[in-house]
């Protein structure tokens, strides 16, 4: 194939790539110089801009650690070919040269295998991944820094820090990894550990913002410490964060597992979504949940300040970066001291980006229109979503909105779990036999309704806890036994593939005649197809007790005989029976009353979405965006059912009067 | 905070060859290093967090049992790998029997051009409108700005001259800029088609 192309589309083909060569060097799209004749080039290299800078989705620590623990153990296990081949010849070489020869040989392989035990030096190093801008390592005792790149190993002793732009990644042997933001600087005081065991490490941080995402060791021998100027920090695989200030002072907040933070003969103990602070020489303070605010700074009133309709304390030992100014984009962490009492740890300016509101803490209450969570109530509704399977007493993390009147909507409650140690798949490590029950197992055993043997029995094939909750979950959701989702997983399956097939497939147990009668008739056909072949095949037809929609069900007739059927709704009702009911001019809706009197319009506008499909929540939120952002009420609703989600539609809403507000500074 | 991800680069030989002797510290590397990337590859080509975790670990077993056969010489490690990952998402398309340019390609709901104009990009949007795109331009697209690699990389990767991964970009991002909703009377004049 050849790559001749009309002279002038060559040209252009290369002047973009040369506008695209300058951003990839850090120059901003608005600055890049295309030559007059191609200016239309410039929205695609906006365009190629805002891809580049967009904040593009992660893998999960919970698969990047399963397959990280997956390829080490394929690491560790023989090529079987090689060991074949290696056999054969060593039975004719044994044939020739007698026992003394085979002994000789298997002292060899045997030292081999001894000295792949112990490890390569690799297991005692760091490698550096993910370098961005410079980063510089010295060796223990001098100040003679060499900037680094991705792939270097460090050892013991060795300084790493980063310019104030750059970032880093430390990767240890058992993927445990350390990301430096700017300005951090770190010092490997200990490395230990060898392959096929656990890591034992600790860094001494001087300075800057670090994230430690500690792979959970399969035994106790494991140890991760943190030693900051004020503190020192504990964990059994974890995810957490620690910030040493100039002061000296250092925060440490926890997202996932378990800390111990101690201090001038002290500790405290952060469960996940908790925070603390340490100073020198002083006990840290008692653990909080904690906030985090990025928006813009709405007001400062003496040590209140107020950060778009949320107001926390500034006290004498909130560490305040740059010089914040009512209008600024800021971002202000802090603790909730009580639910009414928020004290800001750490301010300073922030990038241009969507403002975000979230805070940690228990949940207390679970109503069905709002939770207490850490003594503050937030709405739940439609829009809420809620990940994970949360129950009173469980810790959540809660990204929220103000809407008007001061109500906050929660827009995500997010389970925040405290693993436990021994978590990593296909390494079980507790006591299989049962001396010490295992607290996980035990709630676990509780949560589902089954032994702690039988949850223990799980584990001790080698699933991990984590792993076992799925299972029991999806069996739950499904109907499947929960033998056969491990079987899936046996094959080789992973986890999303497994939810997947489970959830395409349900069993439900129930006889066809239970089958619930409607309320709101949606007549489904039901095409069965049945295992084993059973004629006549059951021609079954189903009514639908709601008007959820997509369906599909299977039913099981009978013990033996596994009957999967697929629904295909004959119509697609975009109304529930509430909806119905009260659009066809039932009592006035006390709901929508509230809405309307509260947005200033009429009732029948609001009950006019209620009628199109949309749901109180809904059109509280989208009222009260109208409000913030000045955009009608009708876009808002476009946007919905274009596809968006309200978070999405919230963070466009914010971008789009972004450059408005900064206009508007300008003019004052 | 978050790292931001560096533009993946190819690591060194001697790096390879000690993970082509099993030696477990480099695979770590190798795997540290690239599989953020190769997770972002699949995750624009499926749509699905799950599928896109699943194929990420797919690579890396796959990676693993290809290593002694891997010969630096004939292909830079990178795109070695990203062969890998694009052989697995086409399998996964083959086998789910998915069309992958008809998976929820975007429909503007109803805006005029110039509110769709303003509409912020965020990564679905991005996911979706690249469904939309033919499947050379949707690959030089995801490898050159989401993946950041550089043009030489993008070509290896592609097995194609830079001259044409030159045309796919733009070609590329002038269908991507419509199908978002913005596209503009200047923007057609280069839109070759």
């Amino acid at each position: 194939m050849t790559d001749e192309k009309p002279l002038d589309e060559k040209r252009l083909d290369d002047q973009l790539e040369t506008g695209l060569k300058a951003l990839e060097n850090g120059q901003p799209a608005g600055e890049v110089n295309l030559p007059a004749e191609s200016a239309g080039l410039k929205p695609l290299v906006h365009l190629a801009a805002g891809i580049r800078d967009l904040p593009h989705p992660e893998p999960s620590v919970e698969s990047a650690n399963a397959l990280h623990a997956r390829l080490a153990a394929e690491v560790r296990r023989p090529a079987p070919g090689k060991a074949g081949r290696l056999n054969v010849r060593w039975l004719w070489a044994a044939g020739l040269a007698g026992a003394g020869a085979l002994f000789l040989c298997a002292f060899v392989l045997l030292a081999a295998g001894g000295l792949w035990w112990l490890g390569p030096l690799d297991a005692r190093t760091v490698t550096l991944a993910d370098v961005s801008g410079l980063v510089e390592a010295a060796p223990a005792g001098n100040d003679r820094w060499q900037a680094v790149e991705n792939g270097d190993h460090l050892g013991a002793g060795q300084r790493i820090r980063t310019a104030t732009d750059a970032t880093a990644k430390l990767v240890f042997f058992d993927g445990t990894r350390t990301i430096l933001g700017g300005g951090a600087e770190v010092i490997l005081t200990r490395l230990g550990g060898r392959w096929g065991d656990v890591l034992q490490a600790e860094v001494t941080q001087q300075a800057g913002g670090v994230q430690y995402e500690v792979v959970p060791f399969s035994n106790r021998n494991g140890q991760f410490r943190v030693q900051t100027p004020a503190g020192l920090a504990s964990v059994h695989g974890t995810v957490f964060q620690v910030w040493v200030e100039a002061q000296g002072q250092a925060f440490f907040t926890v997202d996932r597992g378990a800390v111990v933070v101690e201090n001038a003969d002290q500790q405290v103990n952060l469960a996940a979504g908790q925070a603390t602070v340490s100073r020198t020489d002083a006990a840290p303070d008692a653990p909080s949940y904690r906030f985090s605010l990025s928006d813009r700074l709405a007001a400062v009133e003496g040590e209140v300040w107020t950060v778009g309709q949320v107001s926390f304390r500034v006290t004498a030992e909130t560490v305040v970066a740059g010089d914040p100014q009512v209008g600024d984009l800021i971002l202000a962490q802090g603790r909730m001291l009580t639910a009414d009492d928020w004290v800001a740890d750490h301010i300073a300016l922030a990038e241009e980006t969507a403002a975000e509101f979230q805070f940690t803490g228990v949940v207390q209450a679970m109503d069905a229109e709002a939770w207490e969570i850490n003594g503050v109530t937030v709405l739940v509704n439609e829009v809420t979503e809620v990940d994970g399977d949360l129950a009173l007493g469980d810790t959540a993390l809660v990204i929220y909105t103000v809407l008007e009147g001061d109500r906050w909507l929660a827009l995500n409650i997010e389970k925040l779990e405290s693993a436990e140690e021994g978590e990593v798949p296909g390494t079980p490590s507790a006591d299989c036999t049962g001396s010490d029950p295992q607290p996980t197992a035990q709630k676990l055993a509780q949560q589902y309704g089954v032994t702690y043997e039988e949850i223990m029995g799980w584990f001790c094939q080698g699933y991990g806890f984590g792993e076992i909750d799925l299972a029991y979950g999806l069996s739950q959701e499904s109907g499947w036994a929960v033998a056969d989702i491990f079987a899936l997983r046996q094959q080789n399956l992973g986890w999303g593939e497994i939810k997947r097939r489970v959830r395409q497939t349900p069993t439900a147990t129930l006889p066809v005649a239970t089958l619930p009668v409607a309320t709101l008739p949606v007549t489904v056909t039901l095409t069965a197809t049945v295992t084993p072949t059973r004629t006549p095949t059951p021609a079954l037809t189903a009514t639908l007790p709601t008007a959820t929609l997509p369906v599909t069900l299977t039913v099981t007739p009978s013990p033996t005989l596994s009957v999967t059927l697929t629904a295909t709704p004959a119509i697609t009702p975009t109304l529930s029976a509430t909806q119905t009911a009260l659009c066809t001019g039932a009592d006035p809706q006390p709901k929508g009353q509230d809405l309307a009197a509260q947005y200033g319009v009429s009732y029948e506008e609001i009950m006019g979405w209620f009628c199109q499909g949309f749901g109180f929540g809904e059109i509280d939120l989208a009222y009260s965006l109208s409000v913030q952002s000045g955009k009608p009420v009708a876009e808002i609703f476009a946007l919905k059912q274009g596809g968006m989600g309200w978070g999405e539609i919230k963070k466009l809403l914010q971008d789009q009067a972004k450059p408005k507000d900064k206009d508007k500074k300008k003019d004052k | 905070m978050q790292a931001t991800s560096a533009s993946s680069s190819n690591p060194n030989p001697q790096l390879i060859q000690r993970a082509q002797q099993g030696d477990g510290g480099a695979v770590s590397w190798l795997y540290a290093q690239y599989q953020t990337s190769v997770f972002r590859y699949l995750y624009y080509r499926t749509g699905d967090r799950g599928v896109a975790e699943d194929l990420t670990s797919d690579v890396f077993l796959r990676m693993l049992r290809a290593l002694p056969h891997y010969r630096i010489q004939a292909a830079p490690f990178q795109a070695w790998l990203f062969q890998i990952a694009r052989n697995l998402a086409t399998d996964y398309f083959r086998q789910s029997r998915q069309d992958e340019s008809l998976s929820e390609a975007l429909e503007a709901p109803g805006l005029t051009p110039e509110a769709a104009a303003e509409q912020a990009l965020t990564t679905e949007r991005l996911r979706q409108a690249l469904a939309g795109l033919g499947a050379e331009q949707r690959e030089a697209l995801i490898m050159r700005f989401v993946l950041k690699f550089s043009l030489e990389q993008t070509a290896q990767a592609l097995g194609k001259s830079e001259d044409a991964i030159k045309g796919l970009q733009r070609r590329g991002l002038s269908a991507l800029r419509q199908a978002l909703g913005a596209e503009d009377q200047k923007a057609e004049v280069y839109d070759d088609r």
